[in-house]
């Protein structure tokens, strides 16, 4: 019984680990799809200051343009050139700030197939699903649109709503708006662009030429920057947590044998007599611990590893509340596991090599054992 | 030359307030073939010498060599390896282990030996188990025998290995009087008949009239050695 506690106690250990690591390195590589399927792409280019202080900057956009002599470097790529401003989008009941986006529709076509993520109607005006369920708008609907001009006075304008979008990355679904450039040029008084979205691979020349027209070129990781390190913390945390169970664990295993040498101190005694060496008393007990460290570290890695596997076809829906962390936090509305091998087998040799560790202290404890000391009992 | 030589044995223990002199200045030899009664009362000195010349305890001072090997320079290592090739253990309480069958207790000491392959070992065990008359309890377990059934099988155990020497601590103390004269029946037939040396630290009168020669202890120290009448 102790040893089956002890055991399912790693197994534990190495499921949480699994599972934790799967998941939240899974959630960071679904939601960097997503964000470079619906938003990113390969790079983002802004007008130098804006990115280093991107949420400083967020509600004067409009006072970043780029300047019109990059477009001849940048349309060396497959790109989309748009307007983005921060506005407030009233119905007769409600107000709420959102994202705009004012792109030439088909290059946002060509670049990130926004067809094939509507769920109702067609291009034109469109407005993440989430938003449009909490605003209770769908196709055909109107609602006016606040903002501010390039110039700094306000502007209003209805708006019929063509079209119904789902990304599955909520920061989008919840605030985002998709407008023709030519419209939002009009709303804004702003011509040209303020955020390119560009495909392919730009050359250091063409970098080195971009930044030299105060266009700071910013690579899709380095956009998600934020996100990734926090997925690296949470990926850091589980280890630890999973670390500590491991740790616990290891108490439980060194108890285990230790109380295992005790109860066979005769046997050990009567081997001893008839010739075992230390060295061979020594390889039984981390035997047995490496034994037991490696049917729980199985045990974890087979449950974690084909949960894990099931996460990662299925998903896990998000709870409602995640919605509205999703406007800060880019969450995608189902969380999927990533099954990484090499990680996991990297945690069931873990697993092992932490039972093997704490089978020492046991066995060289049967090691210093005198055989008369024993098998009399004294 | 003598199979055991024990000069000025001494083996000393200390609680950290006083000495206590367990085996005090003791000299003997055996030559092979001996049947040999360590006699005295609790406390004399004979289960302690038992242990030294088994190459189970460490010597505090003198000597004892065992085929002209000197037992007091062996490393831990080197006494283990002694210990398997060179000495059977019978003991009171049989120390069977209690998991394994008859078969297997036997097994595991050739195994250690690593000196016969599987085929081997059978063989060997199964002619010393039909020898001494217990092969059909090859399958048992130790819990499914008598104490006289358990001894013989300590004895299986103790030959199996051809031993220089056989070392017995009270075998029949924990048997009744009618096992016990069996089983050193056995012992006397075994010596007889296949020249084995025994030597047995015991105070029953049933081995010493059976033995060829009793060596007395009191007090940790050689106060008798002679031939038995």
């Amino acid at each position: 019984m102790r040893s089956i506690l002890t055991l399912v106690s790693l197994a534990f250990g190495i499921f949480i680990i699994i599972i934790g690591v799967g998941l939240n390195l899974g959630m960071e590589r679904h939601i960097i799809k997503i964000m470079r399927d619906v938003e990113i792409s390969d790079y983002k280019l802004y007008e130098k200051g804006y990115f280093d202080d991107k949420f400083e900057n967020s509600d004067d956009r409009l006072d970043f343009m780029i300047s019109n002599e990059a477009s001849k470097i940048i349309d060396n790529y497959q790109n989309s050139k748009r307007i983005v401003f921060q506005g407030t989008l009233s119905t007769s009941s409600f107000d709420s700030p959102v994202n705009i986006i004012g792109g030439n529709q088909q290059d946002e076509e060509d670049l990130f197939h926004r067809n094939s993520y509507l769920i109702d109607g067609k291009n034109g005006v469109v407005l993440g699903v989430h938003l449009a369920k909490t605003l209770n708008l769908s196709v055909g609907d109107s609602f006016i649109l606040k903002g501010t001009t390039k110039k700094g006075s306000l502007n209003a304008k209805d708006f019929v709503i063509t079209g119904i979008i789902k990304s599955g990355l909520m920061a989008f679904d919840n605030s985002t708006i998709l407008i023709s450039k030519q419209e939002i040029e009009t709303f804004t008084e702003a011509s040209g662009f303020n955020d390119v979205s560009l495909k392919g691979e730009i050359t250091i020349e063409d970098k080195e030429a971009l930044k030299s027209l105060g266009v700071d070129v910013i690579g899709y990781r380095e956009e998600l920057e934020d996100l990734i390190s926090i997925s690296q913390l949470k990926i850091k945390i589980t280890f630890i947590f999973g670390s500590i169970i491991l740790l616990m664990s290891s108490v439980g295993i060194i108890n285990t044998m230790l109380m295992a040498m005790l109860e066979r101190k005769k046997e050990i005694g009567i081997l001893m007599a008839n010739g075992i060496k230390q060295n061979v008393i020594l390889k039984l007990f981390i035997f047995e611990g490496a034994l037991m460290g490696t049917l729980g570290s199985i045990v974890g890695f087979i449950l974690g590893g084909s949960l894990l596997y099931y996460y990662q076809i299925v998903g896990i829906a998000l709870p409602e509340v995640a919605d509205k962390m999703g406007t800060t936090i880019p969450l995608s509305d189902r969380i999927y596991g990533y099954f990484d091998w090499r990680l996991n087998i990297l945690f069931l040799i873990f697993g092992i090599f932490i039972a093997v560790i704490s089978s020492f202290y046991p066995a060289y404890k049967a090691t210093k054992l005198e055989p008369i000391d024993v098998i009399w009992d004294r | 030359m003598a199979l055991v030589e024990v000069k000025n044995l001494k083996k000393t223990y200390s609680n950290g307030v006083m000495e206590v002199h367990a085996v005090n200045d003791v000299s003997f030899s055996i030559e092979k073939g001996e049947f040999i009664v360590l006699a005295g009362p609790s406390g004399s000195g004979k289960t302690t010498t038992l242990n030294l010349i088994g190459a189970m305890d460490s010597i505090s001072s003198g000597s004892v060599s065992i085929e002209n090997l000197s037992l007091a320079t062996l490393t831990k290592d080197e006494k283990a390896d002694f210990r398997r090739d060179k000495i059977g253990f019978i003991f009171q309480n049989f120390n069977l282990i209690p998991v394994l069958s008859v078969f297997e207790n036997l097994e595991f000491i050739l195994e250690l030996s690593k000196k016969y392959n599987k085929a081997e070992r059978g063989i060997k065990i199964e002619s010393l188990l039909k020898k001494l008359d217990i092969w059909s309890l090859k399958d048992r377990r130790p819990g499914e025998l008598s104490g006289g059934q358990q001894q013989r099988v300590a004895i299986a155990r103790a030959l199996v290995k051809d031993p220089v020497l056989v070392l017995a601590d009270e075998p029949t103390a924990n048997l009744d009087s009618h096992t016990g004269e069996s089983v050193l029946n056995l012992m006397k037939k075994l010596n007889v008949e296949d020249n084995i040396t025994f030597i047995f630290s015991s105070h029953d009168n049933l081995i010493i009239e059976r033995a060829k020669r009793v060596i007395r202890l009191r007090d940790g120290k050689l106060v008798g050695d002679s031939d038995a009448t």
